[in-house]
């Protein structure tokens, strides 16, 4: 005699779909316990072994074998087990880098209140009335962490050089970071007029408006890099995209305007490939 | 001094196609290029023998250089003259194609059918020779002597040892015409090029591994329908069945001093991690849990061995320090970190990383934690690292292909070894040789 | 005694996972029952894995998920003489496909016999 009756063990996906199992369910409840999901990846499954009886047959529910259900429960206590373990890593690795990251600002914090104590005990043994607020107010600016001039674009570092300046806004297009990238890159065009690098910050402030789909901003960025940087290595690329933006802007006549200067001037480029590509689309 | 060049962080914007040597069964087309890369012209190499070489040197240096991405190569069309020694450079017409470095040689027959290979590097602007040498070489091996020169040049431009004279071995599946698969592992130039066939199968071959002199491999076959761990000296082609237990025999890494293998073997239930000490032909077992340790390989110390480990639920990097046999959790960002190999500095990991349900390759700067994700496409893995640490070599998938992917450790410089036939997978990189 | 050859043979896991799933039990258990009583046959368990994630991990859960079979068949009284358990990881797909549909039909334990 062939057996009907179907046996489930549900692990949690089953539970809360429960709605998979149409028959009535005999639950055996082995631990009632409400995981609260510890809000972290990879919840723990609920220990809990199911049968189900299927399609009706009155037979005595739970037909598995005990060892067999024996075999799975073994199998679903490794399962959480494991689990537990990997959250108990993972919380563990946190709080290891929150006692850190304590530290170094507890250090930071030292430095920069004892900066204030030095800059402030002059003043005062010297000129006894001196003001105390203006150094008060200075060394902040001056003590505090050494964060990379391009963070929120305003501050640039101006005593780094211009290389530095450019990496880290560079840095954060890296890091997709695109708002802060466009600060840094304004800030780097500012502050480095003379940069050798002032076409490539044009450019990107280009590339980041395009990804941003700010097309009018896009294109008045690679303008810059197209009109006053005609030689630069960027210049091809830069008119590669016054193409593209037009064409995206919908206007074809200035699309293929910039796609055949790229073609004209600069024809060996690499830019020349694809402005020949996008033109017999 | 000599100007290093100025390594940019860059994202994708340049897209260049390099020519395909003729002969490659594999051809590199370049995705992706540097921000702003350093302008050098290799001119074609003066020929003064009679016969026409069966390779040209120069186009090597020049398809290596162009690889790494840090460098714009002239191309020959743009070249005001092809000069090949001193007295024919003229740094005038090379600043005005905007040269900053000049490559110039010249091949002349030695008799005894050896040729003599001489080539110079130019600093153009400071109109400066920075390099001037002579190797020679038989005609069979002007490949060797193409990469040396890229070797050299970069060497001399960057600061770091160059790895094109470097090989590499990757798998292969083809369907054949009775829709059975062969399988072969290939070894191949750094560039993919000389492709010949180690091991043919019908039957799967995975994992091969480099010993640390470049003289032998270990991989996993399932020849005999069961997988086994074998040992192929490149040299002579012999070949030794290492390790056959019942059950998984897999994931094989040599040791830092070649003495070990680190390996995967089940027999004792489920996967765990052994070392083989291949000269007293001793066993021992590293790992003791019924989640999978799998993937071992070493830390360039010898020290330990770092692996996947789903104890915690889901897969991540382990590292195992073998005196102390103590066990700590590297990766933490993600659910799935796995096949992790780390760079000869120790300081990152490179490994299969799990984001939005694709798989790419991402390194982790051990000293910060830092984590980059430095692929876009889907189905990525089995990263290996080039010995000199600037590139790392990946499977990859392109529609129903599978083909391998090089990308640099900052992720700006990309580059595809599509190959002409056959699924690819499971590259391995080989340490320096000779 | 029923016939062997019309029981399921093809066991499907969820990904990353190796809990035989309870519409396989019923099947199993027929095959328990029928290599309990017949102790000359033998089956061999081959597990695989879908493409996703590396090889030589897909290779350790292709056999975590026939180990997984393969307990199930020892309660239910099989002899492990009678079991061989391999995995061909995500080498041997049953279906060729980068999607859902594929990799849902490639993470799966196949029940073959070697001898009846």
């Amino acid at each position: 005699m062939f057996p009907v009756s179907r046996h489930t063990l549900a692990t949690l996906a089953l539970l809360v779909s429960a709605g998979v199992f149409a028959d009535e369910v005999q639950v055996i409840e082995l631990n009632g316990g409400q995981s609260n999901g510890v809000a972290n990846r990879g919840s723990v499954p609920e220990l809990t072994i199911q049968s189900a009886s299927n399609g009706g047959q009155g037979q005595a529910a739970g037909g598995l074998s005990q060892s067999t259900e024996l075999l799975l429960l073994v199998q679903q206590l490794q399962d959480e087990v494991r689990l537990l373990r990997g959250q108990l890593e993972a919380q563990s690795h946190k709080l290891k880098r929150m006692e850190t990251e304590q530290l170094d600002r507890y250090r930071d914090l030292d430095r920069r209140i004892s900066f204030l104590m030095r800059s402030a005990a002059p003043s005062s043994s010297v000129g006894g009335a001196a003001p105390t607020v203006a150094p008060a107010a200075k060394a902040p600016a001056d003590a505090g962490p050494r964060q990379p001039a391009a963070v929120n674009g305003s501050v640039a570092n101006i005593d780094g050089n211009d290389l530095q300046a450019y990496q880290d806004a560079f840095t954060l297009v890296r890091q997709r970071a695109y708002d802060p990238a466009i600060g840094a890159f304004k800030a780097f065009v500012r502050n480095y007029p003379q940069s050798e690098r002032l076409a490539n910050a044009h450019y990107w402030l280009g590339e980041i408006y395009l990804a941003q789909q700010k097309l009018e901003l896009a294109r008045d960025s690679f303008s810059v890099v197209v009109a006053q940087h005609a030689d630069h290595s960027k210049a091809a690329d830069a008119a590669y995209k016054l193409g593209k933006v037009y064409a995206e802007l919908g206007d074809k006549a200035k699309s293929d305007q910039y796609l055949d200067l790229v073609l004209s001037r600069y024809a060996d480029s690499s830019a020349a490939r694809l402005a020949r590509e996008l033109k017999n689309q | 001094m000599v100007g290093k060049i100025r390594i940019w962080w860059a994202v994708l914007a340049l897209w260049f196609i390099a020519a395909a040597p003729a002969q490659a069964e594999l051809t590199i087309e370049i995705t992706q290029g540097v921000d702003e890369p350093t302008p050098v012209a290799v001119v074609p190499f003066a020929w003064s023998g009679s016969q026409a070489l069966p390779e040209d040197v120069a186009q090597i240096v020049h398809n290596d250089l162009a690889r790494t991405g840090l460098f714009k190569l002239l191309s020959r069309d743009n070249m005001l003259g092809f000069p090949s020694r001193a007295d024919q450079v003229y740094f005038r017409d090379w600043r005005v194609s905007n040269t900053d470095f000049l490559v110039i040689g010249r091949i002349a027959p030695q008799g005894n059918g050896q040729l003599r290979v001489e080539f110079e590097l130019y600093d153009v602007l400071k109109e400066q020779r920075l390099l001037a040498e002579q190797v020679s070489a038989g005609s069979a091996n002007l490949r060797d002597i193409g990469h040396y020169v890229a070797d050299m040049i970069y060497q001399k431009l960057t600061g770091l040892r160059g790895a094109f004279s470097t090989r590499i071995v990757y798998v292969t599946a083809e369907k054949m015409a009775d829709q059975q698969y062969r399988y072969r592992l290939q070894l191949a130039d750094s560039d993919g090029a000389r492709p010949r066939t180690i091991l043919e199968s019908r039957e799967p071959i995975m994992s091969p591994a480099w010993s640390l002199d470049g003289k032998k491999l270990a991989y996993v076959s399932f020849e005999t329908s069961r997988p086994a761990i074998y040992v192929q000296d490149l040299a002579s082609g012999k070949r030794q069945k290492v390790q056959s237990f019942r059950g998984l025999n897999g994931a094989p890494a040599w040791s830092p001093d070649g003495q070990k293998l680190a390996l995967v073997l089940s027999k004792d239930g489920n996967p765990e991690i052994y070392i083989l000490d291949l000269v007293r032909r001793q066993l021992t077992r590293v790992t003791h849990h019924y989640g999978i340790d799998t993937e071992p390989s070493w830390t360039p110390d010898g020290q330990s061995l770092i692996f996947t480990s789903d104890r915690g639920g889901l897969p991540q990097i382990y590292r195992v320090h073998l005196a102390s046999r103590e066990i700590s959790r590297l990766t933490f960002e993600g659910a799935y970190n796995a096949r992790a190999r780390m760079t000869q500095d120790g300081r990152f990991l490179a490994m299969v990383h799990q984001t939005g349900g694709s798989f790419h390759i991402a390194v982790q700067d051990l000293k910060t934690g830092r984590l980059d994700v430095l692929t876009e496409t889907g189905l990525d893995e089995s990263p290996t690292i080039a010995p000199n640490g600037s590139m790392i070599l990946y499977a990859t998938q392109e529609g129903v292909r599978g083909l391998l992917g090089g990308v640099s450790l900052d992720g700006s410089v990309k580059f595809r070894l599509p190959a002409a036939k056959g699924d690819v997978r499971e590259p391995a990189w080989s340490p320096y040789l000779q | 005694m029923q016939d062997v050859a019309n029981l399921r043979t093809v066991f499907y896991f969820d990904f990353d996972k190796s809990v035989v799933k309870a519409e396989g039990f019923a099947d199993l258990e027929a095959h328990a029952k029928y290599l309990a009583l017949n102790p000359g046959a033998s089956i061999r368990l081959e597990g695989h894995a879908d493409e996703r994630g590396t090889r030589e991990y897909n290779m350790a859960l292709g056999e975590r998920r026939a180990k997984a079979i393969s307990r199930f068949l020892q309660v239910n009284n099989v002899n492990a003489d009678q079991l061989e358990v391999i995995s061909y990881g995500e080498e041997k797909p049953a279906v060729l496909g980068h999607d859902r549909g594929s990799w849902s039909q490639n993470r799966r334990v196949e029940l073959k016999y070697v001898s009846r």
